[in-house]
């Protein structure tokens, strides 16, 4: 399968200020070196909990934040160094999808003009042809002609995401960057926005990065998954791979943990101890040795390598 | 089984410039002793209302309008200020989301419990002490002495809510109103305190009303499930009737619109359920049945007319025209 965007051995750091006069003290290891792909119409879950550099990725892949080591390569093309000019036409093909939909809006401008910034960059076009395709994509996320002059603040977070999502779509994107976009939504409303990005991702052939700390949606929405701790992707593979076979022990402990909505689940959860590190001193060896069950003495010492476990699922941990 | 907390039509209106909105609207509830009971519902169906009622601190413009909260044959709504007070944090305690929110920034962890216990307990200073480590220990937060020290900014998420545990059981309530208490925390630090405060409640005896939007989080302790929607519960029963025989379509949408794990690579249809539409307004809620504009299974009757209780076996009760009402009375 053809690669529509690769992540290579992906770093960002961030430097720590201490003192008023701002001495560096430090780096906050944010992304540690992180690999993955994307093939055209694929959607990739990327799950970890907080700091674990989830949504850096995302900002670095929208170039939102400078890359400090690794590269982009988007379509064949490597981006990571592009300058704001030379990236411009490429933000019509790389569009976003925010977690919170309230925030996210510009609150003084109307749902048409809101979706209509994201056609400035797919294109001259004259009123009537814009106004048509403004109505057009209303219509593919599920908002009424009616709803075209009203404000943000006339509805509801549900229908603020639609109106996100269809700014997304307004340039005819390749790949949409989707950050937690239904954390902030009831649980009823996420089904219709699951649904609808699904929808979507069908008409228009998109590739998604699914970025989210929840796993029961990743599984539903993923084809595949990769589970990130403190900056690093501990594991990866397709939704099967992962839900089905984990091997790494933090994937194991993070799927035990999710409560489920079903009775009678023979449990044998799996109860970490102690707090997450800070990303400031990640520990030595492998980043998880701190809460690993499966804690050898090698772990502390040595960094795992990434090994095929089989198939197309990998994993960075001493067991294997 | 003895009751310990019974509340009986209480209803919660907000007087706002733009009209009454009426956030809990004839809630009835009871609590046994040493259970769980889940709360659930969408945002704004009520469940946090029903809570601040209880404890009787309720913001304003919001106000109770009418209702009885009975704890110990005692209606809450009758009591001074001063007795309520006395009740709070004593008999009932609450635990936030946010714990940021109730623990005061300005004392340390210790400070916070010392003083609650020389208020509610009069024990000295030294009593006090050995109390709060202790119960620091309990809920298993590393090195409680020097932790006792501390200030709620020097405490992690899962920390600050081990804490905020540590001080709603200090004085061993009869009832715990725990308000999505790790909805702010990370899935693998949500087990940890989950298991402590599960852990706590069982050996002191206190009953948990556990609200929450996590079904998940529900089915898995709870012994008794009571959904909400738009200010009313409209079913209620065991878990394990509501979670594999739920009668109400509301309820029934929820369970479906959750995807659960390998159920789309089992099934040929493979969409989430969605329940179409919005909450209604609490300003302007539907006559009849406030979940009608939303129902797949609407009747003409729903439009006009509140539904009654229907007892679908024992615990299990539903409100909903689909199903045969109970005889007054009876």
């Amino acid at each position: 399968m053809s690669t529509l965007l690769k992540v290579d051995n992906l770093k960002k750091y961030f430097p720590m200020k201490k003192g008023i006069l701002g001495g560096k003290s430090g780096w906050v290891r944010a992304v540690n070196g992180v690999s993955f792909d994307i093939s055209p119409g694929e959607t990739f879950g990327l799950v970890g909990e907080s700091g674990s550099g989830k949504s850096t990725i995302g900002r670095c892949i929208l170039r939102l934040l400078e890359v400090t080591k690794g590269r982009i390569i988007f379509d064949g093309r490597d981006i990571t160094h592009l300058n704001r000019k030379a990236m411009r036409p490429l933000r019509r093909d790389i569009q976003i999808i925010f977690q919170d939909p309230y925030s996210s809006l510009n609150p003084r401008m109307p749902v048409s003009e809101l979706i209509g910034t994201g056609l400035r960059a797919a294109g001259k076009m004259n009123a009537r042809e814009r106004r048509e395709r403004i109505r057009d994509i209303m219509e593919q996320v599920g908002l009424r002609p009616e709803h075209y002059s009203r404000y943000p603040h006339e509805f509801s977070g549900g229908q603020r995401q639609r109106i996100g999502i269809g700014r997304a779509i307004a340039p005819n994107p390749r790949l949409i960057i989707a950050d937690e976009p239904l954390s902030a939504l009831d649980v009823s409303i996420q089904a219709q926005i699951v649904n609808l990005m699904e929808k979507l991702r069908e008409d228009f052939n998109l590739s998604y990065l699914f970025i989210s700390h929840d796993l029961s949606v990743v599984e539903h929405i993923s084809d595949r998954i990769a589970v990130m701790y403190l900056g690093r992707i501990l594991e990866l593979g397709s939704k099967e791979d992962i839900y089905d076979h984990p091997k790494h022990p933090y994937t194991k402990a993070l799927l035990s943990s999710v409560p489920l909505p079903q009775i009678g689940r023979s449990s044998s959860r799996i109860i970490l101890q102690g707090d997450i590190p800070s990303p400031l001193r990640p520990p030595s060896g492998c980043v998880f040795h701190t809460r690993c069950y499966r804690y050898r003495k090698i772990c502390s010492e040595f960094e795992p390598v990434w090994k095929d476990v089989g198939g197309s699922q990998f994993t960075a941990c001493h067991l294997y | 089984m003895d009751t310990v907390l019974s509340v009986e039509n209480l209803k919660t209106y907000f007087y706002t410039r733009e009209g009454v909105a009426k956030a809990v609207n004839g809630v009835d509830l009871h609590l046994d002793r040493g259970e769980i009971l889940g709360v659930v519902g969408e945002s704004g169906c009520g469940k946090s209302v029903t809570a601040f009622s209880i404890l009787r601190l309720v913001p304003r413009p919001g106000r109770i309008v009418s209702g009885e909260i009975v704890l110990d044959d005692r209606d809450l709504l009758r009591l001074s200020p001063a007795e309520m007070r006395r009740i709070r944090g004593d008999r009932i305690s609450m635990i936030f989301q946010e714990p940021m929110i109730s623990l005061n920034p300005a004392f340390t962890i210790g400070d916070q419990l010392v003083e609650a216990l020389r208020i509610h307990r009069n024990m000295n200073k030294t009593e006090a002490r050995d109390h709060a480590v202790d119960m620091l220990r309990k809920v298993e937060i590393p090195s409680p002495e020097r932790r006792f020290n501390e200030y709620p900014h020097q405490l992690s998420g899962g920390m600050s809510q081990r804490a905020m545990i540590a001080e709603s059981l200090l004085l061993n309530p009869q009832v715990l109103i725990a308000d999505e208490p790790t909805t702010a925390l990370d899935v693998t630090i949500q087990a940890q305190v989950l298991d402590v405060m599960y852990r706590l409640t069982r050996d002191i005896g206190t009953a948990i009303m556990l609200i929450t939007h996590n079904l998940g989080l529900v089915a898995e302790s709870a012994r008794r499930v009571m959904v909400m929607y738009a200010g009313r519960v409209i079913e209620e029963g065991p878990v394990k009737s509501i979670f594999e025989n739920a009668k109400h379509p509301y309820t029934r949408g929820l369970l479906h619109s959750i995807p659960l794990p390998g159920r789309r690579r089992r099934q040929t249809d493979s969409r989430l359920f969605e329940i179409k539409g919005i909450v209604p307004s609490l300003f302007d809620l539907p006559p009849g049945c406030a979940f009608y504009p939303r129902c797949s299974e609407c009747q003409d009757i729903c439009r006009h007319e509140a539904p009654l209780r229907c007892e679908i076996d024992g615990q299990h009760q539903v409100f909903c025209w689909l199903y045969e009402p109970c005889r007054k009375g009876s």
